[in-house]
């Protein structure tokens, strides 16, 4: 077989993420062996470089940025260095300590709840059918994962429900919410994470008109953390102190 | 500042974030939130999903600043491919496709120049444009869908209503007529 003919036409799709999961594996296998056709990956990942200078360049809004640099300012990761297997292990074994236990009522009330977050995301079926799609894959996944924590609302929000799920890969965290009231103007939901006392900045949660909250936290490990919290304060709060609505162990 | 030095600069910026210098980050930020921003919007079609894929991606870049190597190429086209593959991670949940988790390990993987982002850095964006507007229709139209839009090249081929293999071809030889429309622009 002309092995080079034939990854050629499947590299920049490779890139692109654009071909079917056999041939991207089969282009990852290639690559490994092949030099012919990793300079033909080298160009075609310089060329697909310079696409994005057919975007032009728009201005987010402010707080993006202000987000971003608070964001930074409360993260205290360890070095590398100092984050071993071991605490890892540790800590993922807390989470798959909790998840026979949690998992059982979490995953059911979350399998259950298909239907439930399937009529709240119908309200918005008109207009965002993709959306639905996501979400009910996402709680798929959620089924099928285990990994799910559920939280009810503090007194301060009673009838909220929330869900912390980690994907299978156990990196991210998608933070699910229901029944939460609108923040007083001038405030904004925060999420922190707890590492022993060390907070750590998770980001604004926006509830939609609904006050459902549907927020990815990606580059993060759940396991690494004890406790979370989110509480209301004003927008540009830096450190935890607001009033709780949520909250709980991690562990 | 010559390209050169910009190189030089960010590569120094990101050597400042790897020590949690969040003026390093914010330097960063001024630089190339507009591109990022600009390319998100592009792929995204809207402004909050944008704007939190601009902010997921720096948040990657000071979060993983330790991973990044010298030799790995420019810091721009690095952030940008983050950017790219944060929104083609969006689109695809939206579209239950096949998952990009993967794709930065693809754009990442080992190769024996291993660097990239270099061979083109001195273009202008006029000379890339130009060089774009110059691809055959449906060339250019079969990158467009894959890159700005992040459709597999199964859905391409739907939409064009050519087989797949049509569509494979077509991004090929577009990327080829492109490598050899910029190095014309770097000869002139």
């Amino acid at each position: 077989m002309n092995q080079a003919q034939h990854i050629d036409d499947l590299v920049a799709g490779y890139l692109l993420g654009a071909l079917e999961r056999d041939e991207h594996a089969r282009v990852d296998a290639h690559l490994t062996a092949c030099a012919s056709c990793q300079r033909v990956y080298d160009e075609s990942r310089e060329l697909l470089a310079v696409l994005p200078a057919d975007a032009e360049d728009l201005a987010p809004r402010p707080n993006v940025k202000q987000q971003l640099l608070r964001t930074a300012a409360m993260e205290t990761r360890p070095s590398p260095a100092n984050v071993t297997r071991i605490e890892e292990s540790r800590a993922w074994s807390r989470v798959r300590q909790w998840a026979p236990m949690a998992a059982a009522a979490a995953v059911i009330a979350i399998v259950a709840g298909v239907t439930s977050w399937a009529v709240i995301l119908n309200n918005r079926l008109n207009e965002r059918d993709d959306e639905l799609a996501q979400l009910n894959q996402l709680v798929d996944s959620i089924a099928a994962s285990g990994a799910v924590l559920t939280m009810e609302g503090t007194d301060a929000a009673p009838d909220l429900r929330a869900a912390l799920v980690v994907p299978e890969d156990g990196r991210g965290v998608v933070v699910l919410a229901d029944n939460v009231p609108a923040p007083a103007p001038g405030q904004a939901y925060h999420l922190w994470l707890w590492d022993g006392d060390t907070p750590v900045y998770g980001g604004v949660l926006v509830p939609d008109d609904n006050g459902h909250i549907v927020r990815a936290v990606p580059d993060i490990e759940l396991a690494q953390f004890d406790r979370m919290e989110v509480d209301a304060q004003p927008e540009d709060a830096t450190e935890p102190g607001g009033v709780t609505v949520v909250g709980g162990e991690l562990n | 500042m010559t390209e050169t030095q910009t190189a030089i600069a960010d590569e120094d910026l990101l050597t400042r974030i790897r020590d949690r210098d969040l003026a390093a980050l914010d330097e960063l930020y001024e630089r190339y939130s507009k591109q990022a921003f600009g390319l998100a919007y592009r792929m995204l079609s809207n402004r909050e999903t944008a704007e939190e894929v601009v902010q997921d991606a720096f948040l990657s870049v000071w979060r993983q600043a330790e991973t990044y190597r010298p030799g790995m190429g420019r810091v721009r086209p690095w952030l940008l491919s983050i950017v790219h593959h944060r929104s083609i991670d969006r689109i695809r949940r939206v579209r239950e496709r096949m998952p990009s988790a993967s794709l930065d390990e693809a754009w990442m993987k080992a190769s024996p120049s291993d660097t990239f982002g270099d061979a083109y850095r001195t273009l202008q964006r006029d000379q890339i444009r130009e060089a774009l507007a110059q691809l055959p229709r449906e060339q250019r139209a079969a990158i467009d869908l894959a890159y700005f839009n992040g459709s597999t090249f199964v859905e391409i081929a739907e939409m064009m209503d050519v087989p797949v293999g049509t569509v494979k071809s077509r991004v090929r030889l577009g990327l080829a007529k492109l490598k050899d429309l910029l190095g014309e622009a770097l000869r002139e």
